[in-house]
């Protein structure tokens, strides 16, 4: 089993919002939470603006699918498995979040400091009591479980990397990939091909490589990295500066920013993902735009 | 598309004006991130590697709105709803230096590529020439060869006179010269013509800077075919055309709704046509003007002229009182020598044809006799054809062509005026069948609309769901006057994966789309409807005209023929009582559509796309092995011959020759993603249009008339141009300039001969409309009501009309990615509508403050026509029972989504509205619907509404 990883490219995403509906296609998520700029339970991941009023860079907002997740460990059931190709997967009859839930918060949710925590609730049709929802790499739809849907995206056996390596060089895994038959439906989808879907190794070492573009010069000679990402989720950016997607906004973009922009820009504290943060991050933000118009006055 | 969408990546400068594909064309954008790959190593899809050393493409967006497109562009131009031939003519001026301060191309810097681009321009080449009265091609020598910027101009034509070669003399002939700067030549014309277009005027007119539009006009000239390095002076050799060369550099300029709904919405896509043709970006890969369509297969329902205007593959309608043969000799083809000429050129031998003429022989066939299937064949093919009936004379092609409606029909704009119950004509129509249209939503001026569908006696609507039209308000029996009750039926229609069929995209690359699943409860497929529908009429007499002239003619069963099963029954494998078969159906249709014209075909666009064995056009399906089948996820599935063609397996592209390849195998790929072989699209498998045959690897364009060349310059002369075999028939422009005056502005003489800047209708700068005029059609009143050649002809006399004085504000339409067109199918799905469940504006943060609107206010948008809250005259509320929680917001007016910051990080500039015009009071998502407030001004030739620009006011709801 090779460990896989999503790589999202932000400077193609458009947010058209395609992963988003083909993500709740393969899943049979809901969909009566409206608005997509949520922290719903039928939200496995969702497309964001990085800057306010849906001026991009447009970022995938999803679990990071952590080296050792604080989730998984946090559970006291043992629903949440780090799988062996680096999916962060939730074992639905496992799963009991009516027993786990403590002070008012689910274990799961507390150590998660980045976006793409598991929502717990009824978020799919098939679910008839509350559970753990997330992203989990299309795990057991893409087959290499018994679970849900067994149908990997490409019945094609022998699949190389398409991924080059500009500065030269030779990718990790060079060889045939099994699993990268079994892309995530969010990659399949992807019209703008913003996604891949590619071995960790290979990813890492794309990234890596400075020709490749994802170290922006950000002072004469000082290169600083523009990618993100140390499981099985990465992004990267060649002409944007990338802001860690940690956390998910609860309103609408157009009117709030993303919480993480402020917290690493701004507050240098890590952002809460309930509530009472993203009213903050919307206070904050009214504040700051205020200041900004009064600031912008004396050029118009 | 003169080019297709694989080649856009081919470019160096990608130009999107009045376009957004990020959320209206999303697999566009996946095209253009591959222009935007620099140098590299990269594997096509095949998985092979190759090397591109092309530089990275730029993206640039010019439009009034800041869309995710542009947040995505190198460089972003905003310009004002309604001036994009300014801008266009803008960047002209710089850059061929109209004002002869050394601009552009005339700038020292330059001075290679001026070489280039004077050269390419005086390049000449034989070009084949048909004296009158015969039927073979004389080689006429030194002709342009690209374009006609050494042809000279006279008043409002080409300068003609009479030409002598040898024993050959044509009269009327273009005169050319040898030099472009010659007096009087199309380029010279053109130099003067946009002479008053000066940075500091563009800026005044598209509100953008003088600067920005200097910096497209720079990237353009390093982007062209003049910068493309090459040995040559030509300019144009294979060394500049392979576009994974360091020294390829092409543009290529996208365009969609943006550009086409406007009053001169065929002079803004003109424009695009002038500029590319001025640097040579035609027919190259990466270059051209790529029109993005809004819907799948709307290429092909304009291929199989859905428009009132022509019939199938562009022929127009015959015309009252024409004669079979000088229809025909109207057509692409060979010269026909009228009616009943005799000889080679008689029209009423077959073979006497060409493409187009051959095409309508067949189709005259189909349509009104049995199918004309010809010749046989090949041995062991499981098609089996007979041949017609229908004895090839000139009484049997008399009688049939006599069976052809003659004449134009009504424009949408007019349709729906002869509808209203205060139409006096003879000619009211009291009964309308809406198929897969949603017309209550989709339609400017819905108050008009809205009355004329009220008043119908009968509506048939075709649908998957009971849509705004088909729940609109009817007349009642003794209500407001009315003498009986008008009757609407729902007929229920299946979705496309329950139905067969082929799509062409914009591309015109055609698909095979198989019946996933068989239509679901009592949904019919299109096709089944329309044949239950010919059934029904057959049944009722209407097919007894028809009957009778088969009488009369002594064949195919005269009056006591089964008149449907002639027409339909037999040609499309349907008899009536029998199960339906989509596959087999449909494959029938596309087979008379695609066939080589020798069997049949009557598609000549299509020509040959039909089965892969029977062509050496459309390449080899699906592999070169001779092997029949298909591509089933990745894995070939062996069929046998009885199978319609699909395009080509991309794994199986010609996109890169790699090491390895034989000679065989190399001589097959173009290698320079061009795609020659994948698919079949026009013409005849071409992938870059008006190409001359200088792309390597595609097929060499046959159009090389002595006169044919891209034309900036549009000529008068509507008449027949007789020098060669193609497209005889020209096309022009109708629009016209007037000013408020009533008179053409005097420093555009050349107006609409050249594109000139015009006004919106309802312009939010009267100053300009005074000045420059608004576009006008010339001729043809277009609009009930106006007169031919009046100041603002193109809107019905009936629709109110705004002044800047009322409605300051300017409105424009946009789509979102969510949605699609009217809504029926998106409102009516839960995830799109949980992705965007309202209708909203988009406004400037000054505007917004202006007015005391806040973010996420409803707000009441009002032009001269209507309002979105209080005037629902005419509209029903939604009334569908619905399990899941309607999103009922019809009636609330718009959501406001207000800008925040500096200008650049707005969506829209100050003085514009931007509104999604999907919503409507059907359906599970309602909301308010733009069409109530947007003007029915149309483009002068094509009547598209003038949809993205009129002006509003707005206040909170």
């Amino acid at each position: 089993m090779t460990l896989m990883a999503i790589l999202q490219d932000v400077d193609k995403c458009m947010r058209c919002n395609g992963c988003v509906i083909a993500c709740k296609r393969e899943w049979n998520m809901k969909s009566d939470s409206i608005g997509i700029m949520k922290v719903g339970v039928d939200q496995r991941l969702a497309i964001k603006s990085q800057k306010r009023v849906d001026m991009g860079p447009f970022v995938r907002f999803t679990c990071w699918h952590c080296p050792s997740p604080p989730c998984a460990s946090a559970c006291p059931y043992k629903a949440i498995i780090k799988r062996d190709n680096g999916a962060v997967d939730v074992d639905e009859s496992k799963c009991r979040p009516d027993l786990c839930i403590k002070n008012g918060q689910y274990p799961c949710q507390v150590g998660c400091q980045r976006g793409g925590f598991p929502k717990v609730g009824v978020g799919r049709t098939t679910q008839t009591s509350p559970k753990a929802n997330k992203c989990t790499l299309c795990y057991g739809r893409a087959g290499v479980t018994t679970a849900a849907n067994a149908l990997p995206t490409r019945n094609v056996t022998g699949l190389k990397s398409t991924l080059v390596l500009k500065g030269g060089g030779i990718l990790p895994d060079a060889g045939a990939i099994p699993e990268l038959a079994h892309e995530p439906a969010c990659v399949s989808t992807c019209p703008a091909k913003a996604m891949v879907w590619d071995s960790q190794a290979n990813i890492k070492a794309y990234l890596e490589d400075r020709a490749n573009g994802y170290y922006l010069e950000t002072s004469p000679g000082v290169f600083s990295r523009n990618w993100l990402g140390n499981g099985s989720m990465f992004w990267g950016g060649k002409s944007v500066l990338l802001t860690p997607p940690k956390a998910d906004p609860l309103v609408e973009d157009h009117l709030a920013p993303m919480t993480s922009d402020l917290a690493s820009a701004a507050l240098k504290v890590s952002v809460p993902t309930l509530v009472i943060g993203g009213l903050a991050a919307l206070s904050a933000r009214r504040t700051r735009i205020e200041e900004e118009a009064s600031a912008e006055g004396g050029e118009a | 598309m003169t080019n297709n969408w694989g080649d856009i990546g081919n470019s160096t400068l990608v130009i999107a004006m009045g376009a957004n594909p990020s959320e209206n064309h999303p697999a566009c954008m996946a095209h253009i991130n591959n222009a935007r790959r620099g140098p590299g190593k990269y594997t096509d899809r095949a998985g092979n590697e190759y090397t591109s050393n092309k530089p990275a493409a730029k993206l640039v967006v010019i439009d009034p709105r800041k869309t995710r497109t542009a947040v995505l562009a190198d460089m972003y131009v905003r310009i004002r709803p309604g001036t994009d031939i300014a801008f266009v003519n803008g960047l002209i001026n710089y850059m061929i230096d109209a004002q002869g301060t050394g601009t552009g191309l005339k700038n020292g810097v330059h001075a290679n590529q001026w070489t280039r681009f004077k050269a390419f321009h005086e390049a000449t080449a034989n070009k084949n020439h048909f004296p009158d009265g015969v039927n073979t091609a004389t080689a006429i020598t030194g002709r342009p060869k690209y374009t006609d910027a050494t042809i000279k101009v006279a008043g409002t034509d080409y300068e003609r006179a009479t030409f002598t070669q040898g024993a050959n003399t044509i009269t009327g002939f273009p005169v050319a010269v040898t030099d472009i700067e010659t007096a009087d030549t199309a380029y010279m014309k053109l130099k003067s013509h946009v002479a008053p277009y000066t940075p500091a005027v563009v800026a005044d007119i598209c509100g953008c800077s003088a600067a920005e539009l200097i910096t497209v006009a720079e990237l353009m000239i390093e982007n062209s075919r003049c910068s493309s390095v090459a040995a040559d002076t030509d300019a144009y050799s294979a060394t500049v055309n392979d576009p994974k060369l360091a020294g390829f550099r092409s543009t290529t300029m996208l365009y969609a709704m943006g550009i086409t709904q406007h009053t001169c919405g065929s002079q803004n896509v003109k424009s695009f046509a002038v500029i590319q043709t001025l640097l040579g970006n035609m027919g190259r890969a990466g270059g051209g003007i790529n029109a993005l369509r809004g819907i799948h297969n709307v290429q092909g329902s304009t291929d199989m002229g859905l428009l009132y205007g022509n019939i199938p593959a562009y022929s127009g309608n015959p015309g009252v009182g024409q004669a079979f043969g000088d229809y025909m000799n109207k057509l692409y083809g060979n010269r026909i020598n009228g009616a009943a000429g005799a000889g080679a050129t008689d029209p009423y031998v077959y073979t006497n044809g060409g493409l187009q003429q051959k095409g309508f022989y067949n189709m005259t066939k189909a349509f009104f006799g049995d199918s004309s299937y010809r010749g046989t064949w090949d041995a062991g093919s499981v098609f089996t054809e007979t041949a017609s009936a229908v004895t090839d004379n000139q009484a049997n092609m008399d009688g049939l062509y006599a069976m052809w409606p003659k004449g134009n029909g009504d424009n949408h704009i007019k349709m729906f005026r002869k509808m209203l119950p205060t139409y006096a004509g003879t000619d009211k129509i009291t009964a309308c069948m809406v198929w897969g249209q949603n017309p209550a939503v989709t339609e400017p001026n819905q108050s008009k609309i809205r009355a004329s569908l009220k008043e119908l006696d009968l509506l048939v609507c075709v649908d998957m769901f009971a849509n705004e039209t088909a729940m609109c308000d009817r007349k009642q029996n003794g209500v407001d006057g009315a003498t009986k009750d008008g009757v609407t039926y729902l007929i229920p229609a299946c979705s496309h994966v329950e139905e067969a069929g082929s799509a062409t995209n914009s591309g015109r690359v055609l698909q095979w789309r198989y019946q996933a699943i068989a239509p679901l409860g009592n949904s019919k497929t299109d096709l089944e409807l329309l044949l239950r529908f010919a059934k029904a009429l057959d049944g009722a007499g209407a097919f007894s005209h028809i009957k009778q002239k088969w009488n009369d003619l002594g064949i195919l069963g005269g009056n006591t023929a089964d008149a449907y099963e002639v027409l339909y029954g037999s040609q499309y494998g349907w008899t009536w009582g029998s199960t339906f078969d989509s596959e087999t159906s449909a494959k029938k249709v596309y087979k008379q559509m695609c066939a080589p014209q020798g069997n049949g075909g009557t598609i000549w666009i299509y020509l040959d796309g039909y089965h892969w064995d029977r062509t050496n056009r459309g390449g080899d399906w699906p592999d070169a092995t001779g092997a029949t089948g298909r591509w089933v996820n990745g894995v070939l599935e062996t069929l046998g011959n009885d199978y319609p063609i699909r395009a080509k397996s991309r794994g199986k592209s010609d996109m890169v020759v790699v090491s390895g390849d034989s000679a065989a195998v190399t001589a097959t790929k173009s290698g320079n993603m061009l795609y020659k072989n994948w698919g079949y699209a026009w013409l005849v498998n071409r992938r870059v249009f008006y190409n001359n045959g200088d792309v390597p690897g595609d097929q060499a364009d046959g159009f090389q008339g002595a006169e044919l060349v891209s034309r900036m310059f549009t000529s008068t002369n509507s008449g027949v141009l007789d020098y060669s075999t193609a497209y005889r028939t020209y096309h022009r422009l109708s629009d016209k300039v007037f000013t408020s005056a009533g008179v053409q502005p005097a420093h555009q003489p050349l107006a609409a001969r050249f594109p000139s800047h015009t006004e919106p209708y309802e312009s939010p700068r009267p100053d300009l409309a005074s000045y420059w005029g608004y576009n006008s059609v010339n001729g043809l009143a277009i609009a009930p009501g106006s007169t031919d050649n009046s100041y603002r002809n193109l809107v019905p006399t009936d629709t109110s009309i705004g002044a800047v004085a009322n409605f300051p504000l300017v409105l424009t339409t946009i789509r979102c990615v969510e949605h699609f067109q009217g809504g029926p199918i998106t409102r009516n799905n839960l995830w799109n509508n949980e992705t965007e469940p309202e209708a909203w504006i988009e406004i400037h943060s000054a505007d917004a403050r202006k007015y005391g609107i806040k973010d996420g206010d409803w707000v009441n948008v009002i032009t001269a026509r209507s309002n979105s809250t209080t005037d629902q005259t005419g509209r029903t509320k939604n009334n569908v029972a619905s399990t899941v929680p309607a999103l009922d917001n019809f009636g609330k007016g718009f959501r406001a989504k207000v800008g925040a910051g500096v200008d650049s990080n707005q969506r829209v500039g100050q003085g514009v509205v931007a509104i999604p015009w999907h919503w409507g009071e059907a359906g599970m998502s309602t909301g308010a619907r733009a069409n109530d407030l947007c003007i029915d001004a149309v483009d002068a030739n094509t009547t598209i509404p003038e949809s993205k620009a009129c002006l509003c006011k707005i206040v909170k709801a």
